[in-house]
């Protein structure tokens, strides 16, 4: 009982990772009609440099994400700039972003070969602690991802729904002429909200960085539970991404637990299924961005 | 028997009521007129009738046979077909291919060879032979919307639904519009037209029939039914009509 | 223009030539490698042109090509492996397999009415990742430790292994494309391009949509699962790491991509023209850039040849003959490269490159040095000339 009592403590705070790892595809399907499947590679390529940066110059690698969440928030910025000029349509979007994908892993992997790579125990004084609460652990990278995904999508709530920003996000998700023609540049919005899902992207990769060893096969095994976030969550719904996100984690953690640990994608697979079969809206609608 | 019944049907998009309990009838050969202000449901109706979208309630009976839950595939081969308020032609392909298509499967589900001789005759019943095998992209809207007529007339529809198919063009196309109508009416066509452009509906119409927020306010002969206070009252409360 | 006579009489004389391949590079003594190059370009041949029959015709992106052609080698592989089956027997479950899953996810994706094609784009991409975890649990299946395929026993009358190996993958493809050009040319065809240009729209003139998609996914399935039938004998050791990972339903997006998704023939072009480079990029030892080329040119393609190189080809035939002839004359005569294949492949970049300069510079040579109408474009190829 204890067991299960933990995996899903596990799970919740897994679900906040995931969440976070889903807010930047998510926002770019919800606001700009792009399936941006090179996200996957932003948050490896994140964790691999949030590890690359610790072991070079010794510092925290939780300070790493001064240096890499501006870094890809640039990337975002200059992908969507670049879809802008290429007039990168949806149906194109998933072969372009899926090549991108492919570029940034395969450039992943020549750097730093295919082999794992983890922080270390002497650099990294947060994997394998855990802050106990009864018997019950909740491991310190994970709660780390779970507080930073609370915030995240509670300030990104918010702004979608009270500031000028957010509203402009949201009409030009459901209409970018019209927007235009009320003053708005669909452009501009796109190119800081592409920032802003790159910023969340890095942001998830330090976690992963901070919570296990990194291979670049990674980015593949994320598709799965990415997706059924995002869709269960519903398009650019935030606070909805990190619900689904705790609802998938708990059910791969207790599906590991009672059936085995390679229960867990079968079941994240089933779940993106049925959401996107039954519930292809997702759960919280009300507040999503279109 | 009446060529289409429309019986008590209804519609919502989420909280919005777009059609609320509207019944009315076509009689084989005629041209019927639906009109009425923005937002009253008309384009909700055609979609409906064409199957783009089933209604939530009531019923559709074409010949007697029930429609009500027929796809829209099924409900192009038994004779209905309709045109789009904003064209939309098959991009990808000619003129003459979209109308190929039309043929393929339509009623008469012609092979790729006959299909291609057959769109013949409507690309000169709609003027647009000389451009029956250029790019899409290089057709005025005009042509676009003929375009819209002859596809829709491959089919070999016995009811043509046709959805504002003047919006946007100017007054020497209108009257060419209106002729064409006229010369497919003439083959023995049932012509169900919406339209905001009145003097149009009024002069081409056998009868109108007048929607107003998803009900039917009123219906019968032109000049009864536009000088009846209620349609007045419907337009002039919110929006003129179009000249 | 090109009669369906024609077209059958072009399949019958690739097929023959081809046929006889492994015979004439015995008696020449040529390194067997060609005939195994030829055995890869045919399965790579086949499943871009059953995954385009549903992509490019119908505009259903499917990522699910790996689940296909996984289903296909693991029926094949449990059949023969684990149940000592007869391989000709297998190999048409494997098809059969393939073609269950495929109609099975069309059921249920294409009943979906809002955003179906995206929908059915990630369903696919899940259903790969489900069937591998399902094979990793299922110890009937696969279990985590793969499945031994070696001396797979064939009938005596299909001649030695090798040879019969190779000629099977050539009747495999053969079908796989002889069906596409089939479905490319006819109502199935014309009604899944109306479907691409606008469903509600096709459906409205009377295309049985839901019909058609389910008609051309299970066309995809059926011989993508057939052709990985094939491709299990000769790789010995089934695993789901090497069965179940990226390589096919990217390679599959891409040769399409760049041949082009609205033509039969162009995931042909693209299929060959991608392997052979992967395949000279490999020999040469860099495996490593090879995905980041692969990666690379499938961005570049989407964005800049729009309707495919084969289209280009057509139009500028004159030109791909000249400059195909000429570069492979040169480097085969002066012995640049090592390989034939190499000066194949030397040949083909020459090609493309000619192909890519775009058609306002095109035109603008053309029309100094006299000219080469481009012909009428291909669909009314069909339309007008079609015999049937």
């Amino acid at each position: 009982m204890d067991l299960l009592a933990q995996g899903i403590v596990t799970g919740v705070l897994i679900g906040g990772l995931y969440a976070l790892m889903s807010l930047g595809v998510s926002l770019s399907w919800g606001a700009l009609k792009i399936i941006n499947l090179a996200h996957f590679s932003f948050i490896l390529l994140s964790a691999y440099l949030v590890y690359q940066l610790t072991i070079t110059f010794g510092l925290d690698p939780l300070l790493m994400t001064l240096a890499v969440v501006p870094l890809f928030f640039i990337f975002g910025v200059l992908m969507q700039m670049f879809f802008h000029w290429a007039k990168v349509d949806e149906f194109k979007s998933l072969i372009v972003t899926f090549g991108i994908f492919i570029i940034l892993q395969s450039l992943t992997q020549t750097f730093w070969s295919a082999d794992f790579r983890r922080i270390g125990s002497e650099l990294n004084r947060y994997e394998g602690n855990s802050l106990f609460i009864g018997d019950i652990a909740l491991p310190i990278p994970s709660l780390l991802a779970f507080i930073a995904a609370l915030g995240i999508a509670v300030t990104m709530s918010f702004v979608l729904s009270r500031t000028y920003f957010g509203k402009a996000v949201r009409a030009v998700a459901q209409d970018a002429e019209m927007a235009r023609a009320y003053g708005v540049d669909p452009n501009r919005v796109a190119v800081l909200l592409s920032g802003l899902s790159g910023a969340f992207s890095a942001m998830a990769g330090v976690f992963i960085a901070l919570g296990q060893a990194i291979y670049p096969g990674l980015a593949v095994s994320w598709f799965g539970v990415v997706f059924s976030v995002v869709i269960l969550g519903g398009l650019g719904n935030t606070v909805g991404a990190l619900t689904a996100g705790v609802i998938v984690g708990v059910a791969a953690g207790a599906a590991a637990v009672i059936w085995g640990p390679l229960a867990a994608p079968l079941v994240t697979f089933i779940i993106l299924i049925a959401a996107l079969l039954f519930r292809p809206q997702g759960l919280l609608t009300s507040r999503s961005v279109a | 028997m009446s060529l289409l019944e429309v019986e008590g049907v209804g519609k919502r998009f989420g909280g919005v009521v777009a059609l609320d309990g509207v019944s009315m009838s076509m009689n084989e050969g005629e041209i019927l007129g639906l009109v009425g202000p923005n937002g009253s449901g008309k384009s909700t109706l055609i979609n409906i009738l064409s199957g783009f979208y089933p209604a939530d309630s009531g019923t559709l009976r074409f010949r007697g046979e029930d429609i009500t839950a027929s796809p829209a595939h099924r409900i192009a081969s038994i004779g209905v077909a309709r045109t789009y308020q904003i064209p939309r032609p098959f991009d990808t392909m000619t003129p003459r291919e979209n109308i190929a298509v039309s043929y393929m499967f339509g009623q008469s589900r012609h092979t790729l060879v006959e299909a291609q001789r057959s769109a013949q005759e409507w690309l000169e019943f709609t003027g647009l032979a000389d451009v029956a095998d250029t790019g899409i992209g290089e057709l005025t809207l005009h042509q676009l919307k003929f375009l819209e007529l002859a596809r829709a007339l491959a089919t070999q529809p016995s009811l043509l639904l046709l959805d504002e198919v003047l919006a946007g063009l100017n007054p020497s196309e209108i009257n060419a519009s209106i002729e064409m109508i006229r010369r497919i009416h003439e083959r023995g066509i049932t012509i169900l037209i919406v339209e905001h452009v009145v003097r149009v509906v009024m002069a081409l119409s056998d009868r109108l029939v007048v929607l107003n927020q998803g009900q039917v306010i009123s219906e019968g002969v032109p000049e009864q039914v536009m000088t009846d206070p209620a349609v007045v009252a419907a337009y002039l409360g919110e929006k003129r009509p179009g000249a | 223009m090109i009669s369906r006579a024609r077209v059958l009489l072009g399949f019958l004389a690739v097929a023959v030539v081809l046929f006889f391949v492994p015979g004439i590079q015995e008696t020449l003594e040529l390194p067997r490698f060609y005939v195994i190059f030829l055995f890869t370009s045919f399965f790579w041949v086949a499943q871009a042109s059953s995954w385009n029959v549903l992509t490019g015709f119908s505009g259903y992106f499917s990522f699910g090509q790996g689940a296909w052609y996984g289903i296909g080698v693991y029926t094949v592989a449990i059949l023969t492996g684990k149940h000592g089956w007869s391989f000709m027997t297998a190999l048409p479950m494997a098809g059969l397999a393939a073609l269950l899953g495929g109609l099975a996810v069309g059921f249920v994706a294409f009943r979906v009415r809002r955003l179906s094609g995206e929908i059915f784009a990630l369903t696919t991409l899940a259903i790969a990742f489900v069937l591998a975890s399902l094979a990793r649990i299922t110890t009937a299946i696969d279990g985590g430790t793969g499945i031994f395929m070696t001396g797979t026993p064939i009938p005596e009358w299909l001649g030695e292994y090798n040879t019969a190996m190779y000629r099977m993958m050539l009747v495999a493809m053969l079908l796989t494309v002889f069906t596409a050009y089939l479905v490319h040319d006819s109502r199935l065809g014309w009604g899944l391009f109306s479907i691409r240009d606008d469903e509600p729209v096709a459906g409205g003139l009377g295309v049985p949509v839901f019909r058609y998609k389910m008609t051309a996914l299970g066309i995809n399935a059926f011989f993508a699962g057939l052709v990985g039938g094939v491709w299990a004998l000769q790789l010995g050791f089934v695993t789901i790491d090497d069965v179940f990972n990226i390589r096919v339903p990217l390679f599959v997006i891409l040769m399409s991509v760049l041949g082009g998704l609205t033509h039969w023939m162009g995931p042909v072009v693209g299929a060959v023209i991608i392997y052979t480079f992967s395949d000279r990029l490999n020999s040469a030892g860099l495996t490593d850039v090879n995905q980041m080329i692969v990666g690379t040119l499938l961005v570049v393609l989407a964005l800049a040849v729009r309707e495919g190189i084969y289209i280009r080809m057509r139009e500028r035939w004159i030109t791909t003959l000249v400059t195909f002839g000429v570069a492979m004359a040169v480097s085969s005569i002066f012995d640049l490269a090592g390989s034939l294949v190499t000066d194949f492949a030397f040949a083909l970049l020459a090609t493309i490159l000619m192909m890519m300069v775009p058609d306002s510079v095109w035109r603008r040579i053309r029309r100094r040095g006299g000219s080469e109408p481009p012909e009428a474009s291909p669909k009314m190829d069909q339309l007008a000339g079609a015999e049937s």
